[in-house]
């Protein structure tokens, strides 16, 4: 059985920083025994806590844990992946290159040839690359390599990503008109409001511009609110999960 | 729906500042009201406190970690901490 943890989080700048509780030092088989003597003199038995961090304080993470975080976020849909199964898994380690983020295989696997078929100009999407998830435009393939033009302030040597990497390559970009949203019609009339407003804000039609914001947010809410039944009855709170 | 539409319906015909408005557009949205999700898991590693966001990140809605709370390998929320520990991270980030 895995040990129980207490974890907690703030933000610092871009970063997340995740600390963790000291937890005691063991556990007793009895409840209401906080100590390996009393715990033994009633007839229990004490198990030492793997962590061996006793004084509750918060700190950085005690223990590894593979997968141990969990971050779930709101993304701007600037790209539509055409078919999930046009995937790649084969990307192992990234490194900097003259301030670009490079992507290898060690297995030398050719991404400029088919399927993948990359060259300067072509986006690929990341999904598990912790900070590299998200959408890059390629600016060189070949064996083993993706050059991209993402930029990277890091080492030149390579960095092994901690997860299998999903790359896919069938990627439709938001760079010109014939773009189709990946919004509902609903949501798309709203985004219409949005760009009206920046209009008017151009022109310094300031009245215009405060009456489409308005309805931006009412078109928007309106949405939202379509997909809840009922009225609300329950007043809510963060940690209400 | 095409972007042209969208443009065509706002009666503009300049597509590179349309399309800049639709992007700020597309991140109001989420921020506002979360349309596109999508979950990240990341190793959490000894003595390491500071981990990055993914890069494609408009608003964080929820942080879980594994073991939480629980002996049976599930992820809970973890809550946010208003102060910083008063001991420092080691790996001096």
């Amino acid at each position: 059985m895995a040990a129980k943890r207490q974890y907690g989080y703030y933000i610092k700048g871009n970063k997340i920083a995740i600390i963790e509780r000291g937890v005691g030092s063991g556990v007793c088989s009895l409840s209401g025994y906080s100590n390996q003597t009393t715990c033994e003199a009633a007839g229990g038995t004490w198990t030492e806590n793997a962590a061996s961090k006793d004084d509750g304080e918060w700190m950085s993470p005690i223990a590894t844990v593979a997968d141990g975080l969990e971050i779930q976020y709101a993304y701007s849909p600037e790209y539509f992946i055409k078919e999930t199964d046009d995937t790649n898994t084969a990307l192992d380690t990234y490194k900097s290159t003259g301030g670009y983020l490079i992507l290898e295989d060690t297995g030398s696997d050719n991404f400029s040839a088919s399927p993948e078929s990359l060259a300067d100009g072509s986006y690929i999407v990341l999904r598990n690359a912790g900070r590299w998830n998200g959408l890059h435009k390629v600016s060189a393939a070949g064996a083993g390599y993706i050059n991209t033009y993402t930029k990277y302030s890091g080492t030149g040597a390579a960095i092994a990503f901690e997860e299998t990497v999903t790359l896919y390559y069938g990627v439709d970009v938001f760079i010109d008109e014939s773009f189709e949203l990946d919004l509902s019609r609903y949501q798309a009339n709203a985004v219409v409001y949005y760009l009206k407003a920046k209009m008017a804000e151009d022109s310094l039609d300031m009245e215009a511009r405060e009456f489409f914001l308005r309805e931006f947010k009412r078109q928007l809410e309106k949405g939202n609110s379509a997909l809840k039944r009922g009225p609300y009855i329950i007043q809510g709170f963060k940690e209400m999960r | 729906m095409k972007v042209k539409e969208i443009m065509e319906r706002a009666g503009t015909v300049q597509t590179g500042r349309a399309i800049a408005y639709i992007k700020d557009a597309l991140d109001e949205m989420n921020i506002l009201s979360e349309t596109h999700v999508t979950t990240e898991r990341i190793d959490i590693t000894k003595d390491q406190r500071f981990y990055d966001l993914p890069q494609d990140c408009v608003k964080i809605l929820d942080i879980r970690c594994k073991h939480h709370n629980n002996e049976d390998s599930k992820y809970r929320s973890i809550p946010r901490s208003i102060y910083e520990p008063t001991i420092v991270d080691e790996d001096g980030s």
